[in-house]
């Protein structure tokens, strides 16, 4: 049992209060005023900021390296390949070695690199831990598909489709048909249909990286014909509330990273027009991934940063990189929040690193473990 | 004439004024101090609640020559080591590059070739505006780019060419370094006669400008690799500055008593992490190296990184316990200082360039904060 005591805490929904919080058995027992638990181990967080771990909603962590080219993120064997599963390449000895935690960063939502049309589905890892299934908050968490140039540069230099938009988007929807019209029993068992199954049916939803206006338009165009589909934009730097298709309930985005400016898509970010729809309470996260991006442990809150540099609210920063990734990826019940039940994950600062560079984690619960002080995850690398 | 009033002001030159003006004219600093006079004639900018400081200096960077995809000017990589190219002659005044660091307030940014090659080119200094490249540099030579590592490696070892190893790299260096000594000793014997001088060559020149120690190579280098360069321009007794310097806290005790080194230059962080050059990335010994005497700054690389993280990962620096005016020291006088152009730019001093930029908020200590206004050579050529 642990008991922290007087944190200024956030809860991930846009509530602050100075409360206790109760952990146990890696789970947050109660959240309240003034608890009071025989043998508690006491954490004094008075004038501290509390915050649940922070939701890295697209990243490569666990999938990457160990040498620069030698990794396990981008099966570009083919263009449509969704029946790959990041479960059978995450290592954790890669997840470990990032320390991503030091950052607040507690569960990481792992995908394949958006360099196919359909590239596999997505799992939500902890940031430490010793075994990768110990580590596995939900596996078939995303389908991972995109549609952005990273596609095209891909297969153009090896002469095979697709080289242009209107490839990428013509094998995207003949798979999606395919699936649509896979019989088992009539053509055998085919894990590239059975992986969509749960896509079309909207059970899991449809992950896409697109990065400019053009390929947001077209893709919720494409996808106009499947209303079942659950829609998550990631990337989208060129979103706008005017974009035919987003405001629908089914459509939830990822922005993409604002911290690398090598591909420069993300200075078109029309901030002005996606602040207001984020403050309303759209479905759309702060990510730290895009094209072809290995962001590093402070890359998430730096792009948290960069919204309230360009006027996003503190609070409503907090919820993009918990709450609301937590929720779009359909492990709201687990992350994302502090709350009686869910995950004793949280980072506890001397001061609230959504406004000064002043401060400083003191400790990091990553299920009910004091990650930061003193539970070491070592890494063979 | 151009007075700036009642703004906070960071000089970078062992002053700060909680409110006071600047004085600008023909894109000179001509004073600083609490209260100045105002002539009826003059421009005013009201600063009040706002934060001044020297425009930001990146001392690492590849603006204006990176484009986007294949279009790349900075890496001449038909050879391992082009001492003879200049990134001069890359940079494209009219890259968009340059309108995003204006808005994040760098106004003057050491421009270097890229890293494939293990000798890379000549460097130069850039002013954020300008009507051509000409109009923008303002140093060049800098200084003369090296790379170690897995960068050379990549490119050369895939092709079974040297250097396929960081053996090969040293060999490439140390070979090119003694060239343009034998080059440099025939024409010193030569002593004026046509006849006995050797053949010119535009890349043992630029080495030689190395070995008189006119100007410093300045090496991609992180962990171990730095090691290697401690160690070449202790042999050839050549100025160095380490760039990158990821891994620099496992050896204060060689960086920071190494009698060549003209400065590190830290960054980019961010980064995912991988075993090997890219295993530690830790902006806190900037706190160790500066306070030992260490000259220090922070680079975005850019275009790789957003202009605004220069000032981002100052702020990282201080959060892990750098203070912060040696912080912002880090962004201005230092790296003005590294690349020999502190007679100009990188302080709010009388008689320097009139680089000045405005922030709403401290920079590096609130993270709100953003640049409102960028003034180069006394014009404003950003205002939000």
């Amino acid at each position: 049992m642990i008991l922290i005591q007087e944190g200024t805490v956030h809860d991930g929904h846009g509530n602050i209060a100075v409360m206790d919080i109760a952990l146990q058995d890696g789970k947050i027992l109660d959240v309240g005023k003034a608890l009071s638990y025989q043998n508690a181990e006491i954490i004094n967080a008075d004038g501290c900021h509390v915050f649940p771990g922070f939701v890295s909603a697209i990243s490569v962590w666990g999938i990457m390296g160990p040498g620069w080219t030698d990794d396990d993120k981008t099966e570009g064997s083919s263009p449509i390949t969704p029946q790959m599963d990041v479960t059978y390449a995450f290592d954790q000895d890669c997840m470990n070695f990032q320390k991503a935690y030091l950052y607040g960063v507690t569960t990481a939502c792992v995908t394949p690199q958006p360099t196919n049309v359909l590239c596999g589905q997505a799992a939500l890892y902890k940031t430490a831990g010793r075994t990768p299934h110990g580590m596995l908050v939900r596996e078939k968490a995303a389908m991972v598909a995109s549609v952005s140039d990273g596609v095209k540069k891909t297969f153009t230099k090896r002469g095979v489709a697709p080289m242009t938009h209107m490839g990428i988007f013509s094998l995207l929807k003949e798979q999606l048909e395919k699936a649509r019209h896979y019989d088992p029993q009539k053509n055998g068992h085919d894990e590239s249909c059975e992986a969509l199954l749960p896509v079309l049916s909207g059970k899991t939803p449809l992950l896409v990286n697109c990065c400019t206006k053009a390929e947001a338009e077209a893709i919720l165009a494409l996808l106009s014909s499947y209303k079942e589909i659950r829609v998550v934009l990631s990337g989208a730097y060129g979103i706008t509330d005017a974009t035919p298709g987003v405001n629908e309930g089914r459509v939830s985005v990822l922005m993409g990273d604002h911290t690398e400016s090598f591909l420069s898509h993300n200075a078109a970010t029309q901030f002005d027009a996606i602040i207001p729809m984020m403050e309303a309470g759209k479905p759309i996260a702060i990510s730290c991934g895009g094209d072809d991006i290995t962001s590093g442990r402070e890359s998430l809150l730096w792009n948290a940063l960069h919204w309230i540099r360009h006027g996003l609210s503190v609070e409503r920063a907090l919820s993009c990189i918990t709450s609301v990734p937590a929720e779009i990826l359909g492990v709201s019940d687990r992350v994302g929040s502090i709350a009686p039940g869910m995950d004793a994950d949280l980072s506890i600062w001397t001061a609230n690193p959504f406004v000064t560079y002043e401060a400083r984690v003191k400790h990091v619960f990553l299920s009910g473990n004091d990650v930061y002080t003193k539970e070491v995850h070592p890494s063979c690398w | 004439m151009l007075v700036i009033r009642h703004a906070k002001i960071f000089t970078a030159a062992d002053k700060t004024y909680e409110r006071g003006d600047i004085a600008v004219e023909n894109g000179k600093i001509i004073a600083v101090a609490e209260k100045l006079p105002v002539p009826d004639y003059a421009e005013i900018i009201e600063a009040d609640g706002l934060f001044a400081m020297p425009g930001i200096v990146d001392a690492h960077s590849h603006v204006g020559g990176f484009g986007a995809g294949d279009s790349q000017d900075l890496n001449e990589m038909t050879c391992n080591a082009t001492p003879a190219v200049e990134s001069f002659y890359a940079i494209d005044s009219d890259s968009k590059d340059f309108p995003r660091i204006i808005r994040a307030g760098i106004t003057t940014s050491v421009i270097a070739p890229g890293s494939g090659n293990v000798i890379g080119g000549m460097v130069c200094a850039c002013k954020s505006v300008g009507r051509s490249t000409t109009e923008m540099c303002i140093k060049n030579p800098v200084a003369l780019k090296m790379a170690l590592g897995g960068n050379p490696k990549g490119v050369y070892g895939s092709k079974n060419q040297l250097p396929m190893t960081r053996m090969g790299i040293a060999e490439v260096i140390r070979s090119n370094l003694f060239k343009a000594r034998d080059y440099m000793q025939k024409q010193q014997a030569a002593n004026g006669a046509p006849e006995k001088m050797p053949p010119y060559d535009q890349g043992l020149e630029n080495i030689c400008k190395v070995l008189r120690r006119e100007i410093p190579i300045k090496v991609h280098c992180e962990q171990f690799d730095m090691m290697t360069t401690l160690r070449i321009a202790e042999e050839f007794n050549i100025s160095f500055t380490l760039d990158h310097a990821w891994g620099a806290s496992d050896f204060y005790d060689e960086i920071c008593s190494a009698k060549n080194l003209v400065g590190v230059i830290f960054g980019p962080t961010g980064v995912g992490l991988l075993p090997g050059e890219c295993g530690k990335v830790d902006i806190e010994c900037l706190e160790v190296l500066d306070r030992r005497g260490v000259t220090c700054a922070i680079m975005t690389d850019g275009p790789i990184m957003n202009p605004e993280l220069l000032v981002g990962q100052a702020g990282e620096a201080v959060r892990l316990g750098t203070p912060h005016e040696r912080v912002l020291r880090m962004l201005t006088i230092n790296p003005a200082r590294i690349a020999g152009l502190d007679d100009r730019i990188g302080s709010l001093e009388p008689g320097k360039d009139a680089d000045i930029v405005l922030f709403k908020g401290i920079p590096a200590l609130d993270v709100a904060a953003r640049c409102v206004r960028t003034i180069i050579n006394g014009e404003t050529v950003y205002a939000e």
